[in-house]
């Protein structure tokens, strides 16, 4: 051990001192050591004789009236001193005396963890504080708009939006109603597409500071085709009939209610489907993570893509054919009908079934494929 | 007292060779007036007084400095920085505070020899 790594060493140790005894202490052994040095001692030679610098340090922090257990830190033991026991070197070397950067070791853990939760708890303060003000200007700068079209009749209604709450509903004439904050705008055009009047209601949103929780209501008297790309944001769609509904939704929950509609697709990446009180001929549910939910529904034709979550329903009429796929989950709950009415494949690699496979030349078939879960159907009348 | 403390005592005391199991602030004391003993011929500096002190008490660089700390917040001692090769030196001075102290002891001592005397089965001379 060098001079500089000996009075490193012993400085680190007594860094819990304040600064004078601090210095007073580093002073007395550089004096010593060149006062050894000047009478023709070797470097290395000095170094020994001052000893272990753990030992001179915890002599020093015990003099300035630290717990003197500390003592126990001395790690060589001379002669035939009795050591202290495994018991006690393994708690107060530990506990007490291990000094880093002037702490006990103890107390060096305390802080960085004490550091790290500070650091998470100002980024969560942070963030939380971020959106408060965001929320705090979105709301103050939320304006209500009513928006009415020149043209009588739309054929077809566009709706690409990013961030919004909205409901689609039947009403008298077409009417848009909405709110707008500092982040947040709606652009509503009007155009006639090859003799067809086309509705488009596109939305300004710009990313984080658009979570404004916007309310956008559309009236719709009638409409042939519906189409919905939104990002994120719940979708009410009510009492609207229609030859085609899309709906291609990434996040937040889909409720279809109270309608006839030709063809019925909806996709969403993250989020709940409903749809109740519907009749449709073709339905078609694509989902990445959430539950699908039917409720007094009837199709003629039904596909269920599902890669996570459950399938339920509660009294849905399978007029012609099912088709569900979910990969993890369940199928449940009550079909119309009779199961003798029906052809049924079922494909279930793990889990529980009480639909089972029959082939009935009916006309009308139940497919199931399940990767893992349970398949629990009753059929009502 | 916690028995971890009882315990630094007891290994404190059984560390300290050249006197068996003595109190700890017997050793201490003897120790403070082995330095003022030192200081009592002149000023002196740390380096010096270890020389001094060691052919008659076992002293380290370690136990040296407490006492010294503790002697001149005592105040039987005096403390100046003084240059010496390019570098300051601490110069450590006797009191008359410090003079008052070596008598004490050598008072104590005598007391205790007494008894020493006596325990051993002796008669005064």
């Amino acid at each position: 051990m060098t001079r500089r790594e000996w009075m490193k060493e012993f400085g680190k140790y007594i860094g819990g001192l304040n600064a004078d005894e601090r210095d007073r202490a580093m002073s007395f052994y550089a004096e010593l050591y060149n006062d050894k040095y000047d009478s023709g001692m070797r470097e290395a030679d000095i170094v020994k004789s001052f000893g272990d610098p753990r030992e001179a340090a915890c002599e020093v922090m015990r003099d300035a009236g630290k717990d003197p257990g500390e003592y126990l830190n001395v790690t060589h033991h001379e002669g035939n001193m009795a050591k202290p026991s495994p018991r006690f070197v393994a708690d107060d070397y530990n506990e007490r005396c291990d000094y880093v950067d002037g702490k006990p070791l103890k107390a060096r853990r305390r802080s960085v963890l004490l550091k790290v939760l500070s650091i998470i708890l100002c980024i969560v303060v942070g963030i939380g504080i971020f959106y408060a003000v965001i929320a705090i200007i979105n709301s103050a700068t939320k304006t209500s708009h009513v928006w009415e079209p020149t043209l009588d009749s739309f054929a077809k209604f566009d709706l690409d939006l990013s961030a919004a709450d909205v409901v689609v509903q039947r009403g008298d004439s077409w009417k848009i109603e909405y709110e707008t904050t500092a982040f947040n705008d709606f652009e509503i055009t009007e155009r006639t597409e090859s003799g067809m009047n086309v509705l488009d209601l596109g939305q300004h949103s710009m990313p984080v500071f658009g979570m404004g929780g916007v309310k956008v209501t559309v009236y719709v008297p009638a409409v042939d085709e519906l189409s919905v790309d939104m990002s994120a944001g719940n979708m009410i769609i009510d009492s609207v009939d229609a030859d085609v509904m899309k709906i291609d939704h990434s996040a937040g929950d889909i409720v279809v209610k109270n309608g006839s509609i030709e063809l019925l697709d909806v996709g969403n990446s993250a989020g709940g489907v409903s749809i109740e009180n519907v009749t449709t001929r073709t339905l078609s549910v694509d989902l990445s993570a959430g539950g699908v939910s039917l409720e007094n529904v009837s199709a003629e034709n039904s596909t269920f893509d599902v890669s996570a979550g459950g399938v339920n329903f509660n009294r849905f009429e399978v007029l012609s054919s099912m088709n569900v796929m979910l990969s993890a989950g369940s199928i449940s709950g009550t079909l119309v009908g009779k199961e003798e009415n029906y052809s049924v494949a079922v494909n279930l690699s793990a889990g529980s079934t009480n639909l089972v496979s029959a082939v009935r030349n009916t006309g009308k078939s139940i497919t199931a494929s399940l990767s893992a879960g349970s398949i629990e159907i009753t059929f009502v009348d | 007292m916690t028995f971890n403390t009882m315990y630094c005592i007891v290994y404190d005391i059984r560390e300290y060779k050249g006197f068996g199991s003595m109190d700890i602030q017997l050793k201490k004391g003897v120790l403070d007036v082995c330095v003022l003993a030192v200081l009592r011929r002149g000023e002196s500096y740390g380096y010096k007084i270890l020389q001094d002190v060691s052919p008659y008490m076992k002293i380290s660089e370690s136990t040296l400095y407490p006492v010294l700390k503790r002697l001149e917040s005592n105040g039987y001692v005096t403390v100046r920085s003084e240059e010496f090769n390019g570098r300051l030196r601490k110069y450590y001075g006797i009191t008359r505070k410090g003079i008052i102290r070596i008598n004490e002891f050598i008072l104590d001592i005598e007391e205790l020899d007494k008894a020493y005397r006596f325990i051993l089965g002796r008669k005064d001379k």
